[in-house]
């Protein structure tokens, strides 16, 4: 069996989660772990002694082929200089989010080998409410994120940074997986954070939907585990989604607790194994890529025209 | 299918949000008042109903949480704690702010001083001295003649085992049996325990009619139970109540599991619950 090489690159809870996840999926990879932090590196280094990762110092190299897999999880401002180091055009390469290599790409020909984490996508009700919806005339939604977080505190690289902000990480999973489900490239037309621990968005909608809303509540009390939901009229049906149900018309066409698993690993849900065995089955991720593309251009032109009240 | 009910561990799941908030936020969700108030009934109607096992993760308002409920200080008084370990509220809100070294240089200190302070634990390796230290730290605190079992959380658990890091798994088993305590793990992929070296450990994993987070093949599971001569414990046998109690608790396929762990918010759930047990 031919051995994979796998590069991960930071060693945060996103880089250890994926370092793990693959260890899970793929038996056979060789995985290499890097991060400039010297106190990481020594974690790593003892970890080594321990399980199948192994620290590789590319801190100095300018070239990073060899590697089937390479994942970027480190803060965005570092993305575009491991980024322009990957030399090799085979090396598929996963990027997690909040993107910031919109400036070193070429739009017109986006590269097929870079996907980006975006794991909502992989949810199963969300992946059926794109099924469903496909080719229909949708007029309006209504799309909310409810969490107990607050990232108004964020520490590292989020602390006031418009990439670490509510609108940004919150807003850019739901916007980035709205214009998954529909389709459609959307803009922020207007934001209302008068109400307590709320954000509420209004959409501008570059083909069908007439009005869009999205509310971002954050640090509250009503839920334990972060509510991620969907509800879209077309024509005459409704039709919602979250993590766990899919309803038509107020039916349950789909509930997540009385479906057998789909997936053969777990590591926290099944929606990264899917995202993780995606990115390791398929070679074109061109959707992948220009759809947190979009989610990014909407959030930087919110920032241009709200440029005062981001947080 | 009979199950007896001291078979059955009460889980505090419901309690302090456990896995999903950070340290913070799950001491603000435990001490609401109405929060509070259901979750102590709970735990006073488990009492009522004989239920003498408790699941209790090693969050720093567990123990308090414990004699709100009616529990005097005599640790006699208590119930049998399979404590869960580390306490990943804390956890998860300091390698937020502060990153994954945030968690791992405490442990390295705790078992340094562990070492420092009974040198002749070296003997048993450097690690393993370590290993019990660090445990030592996290179950301080916690009223030691009735913690029967302790558990590795499945964050870590799972973490380690996609690692392919069952040696440190092996190590913190051992530690805990040094310590005179039975060693378990919660995990979702129980099944990957057959590349694990050891023997007589509880798994503690998913199992209902739904396959509801399940990931893994049952008939693979009862060979392990058999190879390992492992405790087997089931969580979400109601599939987060999408089976009828009835129905999931004559299923015979929960013949395989040596203990039942039931967690709710509702004490009226609970009494009903443990009146379909035969």
């Amino acid at each position: 069996m031919i051995k994979n090489k796998t590069l991960i690159i930071g060693f945060g809870r996103m880089g250890i989660s994926h370092a793990s996840q693959l260890g899970l999926i793929l038996r056979n990879s060789d995985i290499y772990v890097y991060d400039p932090s010297f106190k990481v590196k020594v974690l790593i280094i003892v970890l080594s002694l321990f399980t199948r990762i192994r620290y590789t110092n590319i801190g100095t190299k300018s070239d990073m082929s060899g590697f089937d897999h390479i994942f970027i999880t480190s803060p965005p401002k570092y993305q575009e200089n491991y980024f322009n180091r990957i030399k090799d055009k085979n090396t598929k390469i996963f990027v997690e989010k909040p993107i910031n290599i919109q400036n070193i790409l070429n739009l017109n020909e986006l590269p097929k080998n870079i996907y980006v984490g975006y794991v909502m996508q992989h949810v199963e009700a969300f992946m059926l409410l794109k099924k469903v919806l496909n080719g229909r005339n949708c007029s309006s939604a209504y799309i909310l994120m409810e969490t107990n977080s607050d990232l108004t505190n964020a520490h590292g690289w989020r602390a006031n940074s418009f990439d670490g902000s509510i609108v940004s990480e919150y807003g850019s999973h739901m916007l980035n997986l709205f214009s998954f489900i529909t389709e459609q490239e959307c803009l922020i037309k207007s934001s209302r954070i008068d109400k307590k621990n709320q954000i509420d968005l209004d959409l501008e909608l570059k083909s069908q939907l007439t009005t869009g809303l999205l509310v971002l509540k954050y640090n509250s009390k009503n839920v334990r585990k972060t509510n991620y939901s969907v509800k879209i009229r077309c024509d005459d049906d409704i039709f919602e989604a979250d993590l766990y149900s899919f309803k038509i018309n107020g039916v349950t066409k789909f509930e997540l607790s009385q479906e057998k698993s789909k997936t053969n690993t777990y590591l926290r849900g099944a929606e990264f194994s899917r995202q993780m065995e995606n990115f390791l089955d398929n070679n074109n991720f061109s959707e992948s890529l220009r759809l947190a593309l979009s989610t990014k251009e909407a959030l930087y032109d919110y920032k241009k025209k709200f440029d005062n009240t981001w947080r | 299918m009979t199950i007896k009910r001291n078979s059955i561990i009460l889980g505090d799941n419901p309690f302090f949000s456990i896995s999903h908030s950070g340290f913070n936020k799950s001491r603000e969700y435990l001490t609401d008042a109405s929060h509070l108030e259901k979750s102590i009934n709970v735990v006073k109607t488990a009492r009522e109903l004989n239920i003498k096992n408790f699941m209790i993760s090693s969050h720093p308002d567990a123990v308090d949480f414990l004699y709100k409920c009616g529990y005097d200080k005599s640790e006699n008084d208590l119930p049998n704690l399979s404590l869960v370990l580390p306490d990943v509220h804390s956890q998860n809100t300091k390698s937020a702010n502060n990153g994954i070294v945030s968690i791992a240089a405490p442990m390295l200190i705790s078992g340094i001083k562990q070492i420092l302070q009974n040198p002749s634990s070296l003997r048993s390796g450097f690690l393993a001295s370590a290993a019990t230290g660090v445990l030592m730290e996290w179950i301080s605190g916690f009223p030691k003649s009735k913690i029967e079992y302790i558990l590795l959380h499945n964050i870590y658990v799972d973490l380690l085992i996609g690692l392919g890091g069952y040696r440190l798994l092996r190590i913190f088993e051992d530690a805990i049996r040094n310590l005179g305590y039975k060693p378990g793990f919660i995990t979702l992929n129980p099944t990957q325990f057959d590349k694990y070296s050891s023997k007589n450990f509880v798994l503690c994993t998913y199992y209902n009619l739904n396959g509801y987070n399940i990931y893994y093949d049952f008939s693979d599971l009862q060979k392990l139970k058999k190879q390992k001569n492992i405790d087997l414990w089931a969580m979400g046998i109601l599939a987060s109540g999408a089976i009828e109690i009835n129905k999931a608790l004559n299923d015979t396929n929960l013949e395989s599991f040596d203990k039942i762990l039931y967690a709710t918010g509702k004490k009226e759930r609970l009494i009903d619950f443990v009146s379909g047990l035969k």
